[in-house]
């Protein structure tokens, strides 16, 4: 599986080391253009939606809603 | 690519007066639409008619009273696509959305966060009242009342929703919540001042702290 990447909890700034995800816009096995909304997560008093590194499809998702990650965590797989 | 934060960058100042939440999130959703697509930030300043406001974390707890008793104060109850949880928006509160590319700002969503409570503490000090940050509680305080709360939206590294200053609000209307969800007093720069302040002198304020903390250049 060597076209399989990682999506990465970005970093949002020093002292933000935990999110929680709130919503998946998109589901496993649908395509995505770059740019587009893929997850949104709770961050301090912010929420974030977190944009699509590239165009691909999300073939397993990690974590799902509510679930807690840490920053650099993969949360989801796609091509 | 993201910049540097102490690049100056260019701002339009966009003051609404007074309006219903909805036409100040429309406002919003055109000026997000506008910086998407290359036009400079837009700093949204404004004043809502009586309004409850829940985040995505807010619950159905932070109300201490029923739907009837706030519709019998002339204010509704809304959900939001914002961070935090309930709030009150009112006249005499100033309401800033700033609608700001993060990638003029190093990406650093928490940086922007402490930046706009920075604004408020140093326009507070301007008045001599000290305010401060309390740790783990996102807002700015002044002892442990709290006088200004914040909540964020980011899509596309673009920020949106904002902050709440209480300036000569009729704190009453707080009594119904538990603001932020948490069990605490609210105050404004009237009570602390003993007496109300033009809210236009504070909007002159607060649009050149945030010219200081985030090196904008206000576009006429």
């Amino acid at each position: 599986m060597i076209n399989n990447k990682h999506l990465i909890v970005p970093f949002l700034g020093e002292g933000i080391d935990k999110v929680v995800i709130s919503a998946w816009h998109v589901s496993e096995n649908q395509s995505f253009q770059q740019g587009d909304d893929l997850v949104e997560i709770l961050a301090d008093k912010a929420i974030f939606d977190l944009p699509a590194p590239e165009s691909g499809m999300l073939t397993r998702i990690l974590y799902q809603k509510d679930q807690e990650v840490v920053v650099g965590q993969a949360i989801g797989v796609y091509k | 690519m993201p910049q540097s934060l102490n690049s100056p960058c260019s701002c339009l100042v966009q003051d609404l007066g007074a309006v219903t939440y909805d036409l100040g999130y429309q406002a919003q959703l055109r000026a997000f639409h506008d910086v998407l697509h290359g036009a400079p930030n837009v700093l949204i300043l404004c004043e809502h008619f009586p309004v409850y406001t829940v985040g995505r974390s807010g619950k159905d707890g932070n109300f201490l009273c029923s739907a009837a008793e706030i519709q019998k104060l002339g204010a509704c109850k809304i959900l939001v696509n914002r961070g935090g949880q309930t709030t009150f928006h009112g006249p005499g509160q100033l309401v800033v959305y700033p609608i700001f590319s993060l990638n003029h700002f190093g990406r650093d969503l928490k940086l922007f966060i402490t930046k706009n409570e920075q604004v408020v503490i140093d326009l507070l000090q301007d008045f001599g009242i000290v305010a401060n940050r309390i740790l783990g509680s996102t807002g700015v305080w002044v002892a442990h009342q709290k006088i200004a709360s914040l909540g964020f939206g980011v899509k596309k590294w673009i920020t949106f929703h904002g902050l709440g200053l209480n300036v000569n609000t009729d704190l009453r209307f707080f009594d119904m919540i538990k603001p932020c969800g948490l069990d605490i007093q609210m105050t404004s720069i009237k009570n602390q001042l003993g007496r109300p302040i033009e809210m236009d002198q504070i909007k002159k304020q607060i649009i050149f702290q945030f010219q200081q903390q985030f090196s904008l250049d206000f576009l006429k």
